[in-house]
């Protein structure tokens, strides 16, 4: 079920904006891609550095 | 030797006398030269055994004229914390380095301790490229003045050669080559990558590990690609790729590597040349140098092929691994090309399985073998000079000690009795080659010079592995929003909000300290106090399977460290037990279902416990005034050299 999120009106006009420059089909769209790429971002910048330090050998 | 005398010398109290000789030269006036050898992870007790029993003659024969001492070491045991006290004549709370993993207090992440990467802040687009206008950085994390900087201001000409916390290098006139720490093209402390026509190998998710399948069609060939760093220029940030062939000859157990121009041959368990490899970032413009081996582990039923790390090409370097950054170029010319990596051998593919031992061990000889042949060229260098400093850091007697303990220990949960009869004697044979090099520098080094042989701390055998965040988690300190735990990670499942304490690193403890971590809710007035409690009941615990005391003993660190980086350190350091260790996974904030339990791989033998119980090494031929520290030896550099101590510096002359 969709969820409403209430954003500052200055918010929604830079939102309605970007939805015409990048051709998002509506400022919905364009808040679902944002939250998708901060959440895979976030999630890939935990393992990320777990990966990293495996390579130490201590913890692998 | 035999093996259970081998075990039967690592068990024993440390009370045997040391040697002392009375022949040895004191040291009174100003040296023109001093030598120094670091031997990571030489166990002081394995060497006064091997010594006295006529196993090592050419330390014996150093010894005739020199001494051998326990040296104490820092708390924690660890190479970057220990080397750090010895860069800078300090404790660890002089130079902020406590454990190879601190944390990040406002995510609770675990973090590389050595060294941050700060990206490129800035771009302008064109196209589909994304051109960084100001450059990103490596910084430094280990504070404090390094003691070569001391020598430089006495017009001293001074090499030190991979001195763990040291990268990216600091800024000095000093030949200095950064060691542990060093990460690879990749960004990680080492990612190998292994090719297997095994669909179940194929399928492994190996940590430190990139793992491909290899399709073969009917004559035999395989085309793969190579994915390298991403490219920095791109938006996406997409890898950068080099294609390669391999045609296998499975009746002569043989395969050929056509890559870049190189056509490399090898036979089954043969481990190839250097290669040099090259990303293209902009096609004839800008380009990212790495350098890699390959062994082929099978060319029969099965097609198994290891590449190593990319490492940073020595000759072209695409991150700061030296100072003068001609340095590192000047070793790849003279000797070939070499190692950057911070820690060679590939520990985690023989803890994978992705190596057999004599995998391991082909790679780990020809690390040695580099070794050796650098550090000749470098002690011609210094023999030649007037005046000048030279010291040297060997890997190899610590990683193999990580890896081989098991194999003589048939008291270890991880020992193979079949391996142990080919390789059991593998820790004894490592100490045998560490006194050739012994011999060779006193047979090219004159008798006046000052020789210091040191390591950062001894061995044991890790045996049972204790997780700390698990046992916070039993005695109520850490609080969690799941009761399914076993294998999250505190990062993933804790209630921030009614937890006290949490363990990240390979011995810290932290407190959950408002004002410090993002959701502290201990009180500075109720610090003390809880830290006390923790303490004594760590003290306390036992190993249920066992009946033994995994801890013996928990340090305060604002009772025992100074207070320039303080800040960054954990509020308690465990120091455990012999044959006990932290759990892989708690070091990075992993809980399992069990507190302790036993270490099933072949990383078998640790030093990461109570500075007690793996004491460093200290020998020299010359006459020391009393027992000597770690943090003692810049002092008694400098001090070898005329100079004073400097009035920051913890550690004092030992002669």
């Amino acid at each position: 079920m969709a969820k409403k999120v209430k954003i500052s009106d200055e918010a929604y006009e830079k939102a309605k904006e970007l939805v015409e420059k990048k051709g998002y089909s509506s400022v919905e769209e364009l808040v679902e891609h944002l939250i998708d790429k901060e959440y895979t971002e976030e999630g890939e910048g935990g393992g990320g550095e777990e990966e990293r330090l495996k390579g130490l050998g201590y913890i692998s | 030797m035999k093996r259970r005398d081998f075990l039967k010398l690592t068990a024993a109290a440390f009370a045997a006398p040391y040697f002392f000789s009375r022949n040895v030269f004191a040291s009174t006036r100003a040296h023109q030269k001093v030598l120094v050898l670091g031997f990571d992870g030489m166990d002081p007790h394995i060497v006064y055994q091997m010594a006295r029993t006529g196993e090592l003659p050419n330390i014996r024969k150093f010894l005739e004229t020199g001494y051998l001492e326990k040296m104490n070491t820092t708390p924690p045991p660890q190479s970057p914390v220990a080397w750090g006290s010895f860069i800078t004549g300090k404790d660890p709370g002089g130079y902020g380095i406590y454990d190879f993993i601190h944390r990040d207090p406002e995510t609770y992440m675990p973090k590389f301790s050595q060294s941050d990467s700060i990206p490129a802040s800035h771009f302008v687009k064109l196209g589909s490229w994304r051109i960084p206008l100001k450059g990103g950085k490596i910084i430094l994390n280990r504070g404090g003045r390094a003691f070569w900087e001391y020598l430089e201001a006495a017009d001293i000409d001074s090499t030190v050669f991979k001195v763990p916390s040291n990268y990216p290098p600091e800024e000095s006139e000093a030949r200095t080559l950064a060691g542990m720490g060093t990460p690879d093209l990749l960004g990680t402390y080492g990612t190998y990558y292994l090719f297997t026509s095994d669909e179940k190998e194929a399928q492994k998710d190996l940590p430190g590990a990139r793992v491909y399948y290899a399709y073969f069609n009917d004559y035999g060939e395989m085309e793969s690609e190579i994915e390298g760093p991403a490219n920095p220029l791109k938006e996406e940030e997409e890898p950068l790729t080099i294609p390669f062939k391999v045609y296998l000859d499975r009746g002569s157990k043989a395969a050929r590597i056509d890559i870049q121009g190189n056509e490399i041959l090898l036979k089954e368990g043969e481990l190839s040349p250097w290669v040099e490899l090259n990303f293209e970032v902009i096609p004839d413009v800008q380009s990212i140098k790495a350098i890699v081996r390959f062994l082929l582990l099978d060319a029969k039923e099965k097609f198994r092929l290891y590449m190593s790390p990319l490492c940073v090409d020595p000759k072209d370097p695409a991150l700061p691994i030296s100072t003068p950054k001609s340095y590192a170029k000047e070793l790849a010319e003279k000797l070939g090309l070499f190692h950057t990596l911070g820690l060679p051998a590939d520990t985690k593919a023989l803890s994978n399985l992705t190596f057999s031992v004599g995998d391991f061990i082909v790679q780990f000889m020809s690390i040695l073998d580099e070794s050796n042949k650098i550090y000749h060229y470098e002690l011609e260098r210094f023999l030649s000079l007037k005046k000048g400093m030279l010291f040297f850091y060997y890997s190899s007697l610590d990683q193999g000690q990580h890896m081989f303990w098991a194999l003589g220990d048939p008291k270890h949960p991880y020992y193979h009795p079949e391996e142990s009869k080919k390789y059991g004697n593998m820790v004894l044979e490592l100490y045998r080659r560490f006194d050739k090099i012994v011999g060779y520098t006193m047979n090219k080094v004159p008798r006046d010079i000052p020789i210091m042989i040191i390591s950062d701390h001894g061995f044991n055998p890790f045996r049972r592995r204790v997780n700390v965040n698990t046992w916070l988690l039993q005695e109520g300190y850490l609080k969690l929003n799941t009761s399914d735990y076993d294998g999250a990670t505190i990062m993933e499942v804790a209630d921030w909000d009614s937890s006290v304490a949490y363990s990240i690193g390979l011995n810290g403890l932290y407190l959950n300290l408002e004002g410090r971590e993002a959701n502290g809710i201990v009180k500075p007035s109720q610090k003390r106090a809880l830290m006390e409690e923790i303490k004594a009941k760590l003290l306390a615990l036992r190993d249920s399977d066992t009946g033994d005391r995994p801890i013996s003993a928990v340090f305060i660190s604002e009772d025992i460290f100074s207070r320039d980086y303080l800040y960054r350190a954990p509020d308690l350091i465990i120091g455990f037990n012999r044959s006990y260790r932290m759990d892989n996974s708690s070091a990075i904030g992993g809980l399992t279902a069990k507190t302790v339990y036993d270490n099933m791989d072949w990383w078998s033998g640790d030093h990461c416990i109570d500075p007690a119980n793996v004491m460093a090494t200290f020998m020299s031929n010359f006459k020391i005034i009393r027992k000597p520290s770690m943090w003692d030896v810049p002092a008694t550099i400098l001090k070898l050299f005329g100079i004073e101590t400097p009035p920051d510096m913890k550690g004092k002359p030992l002669v």
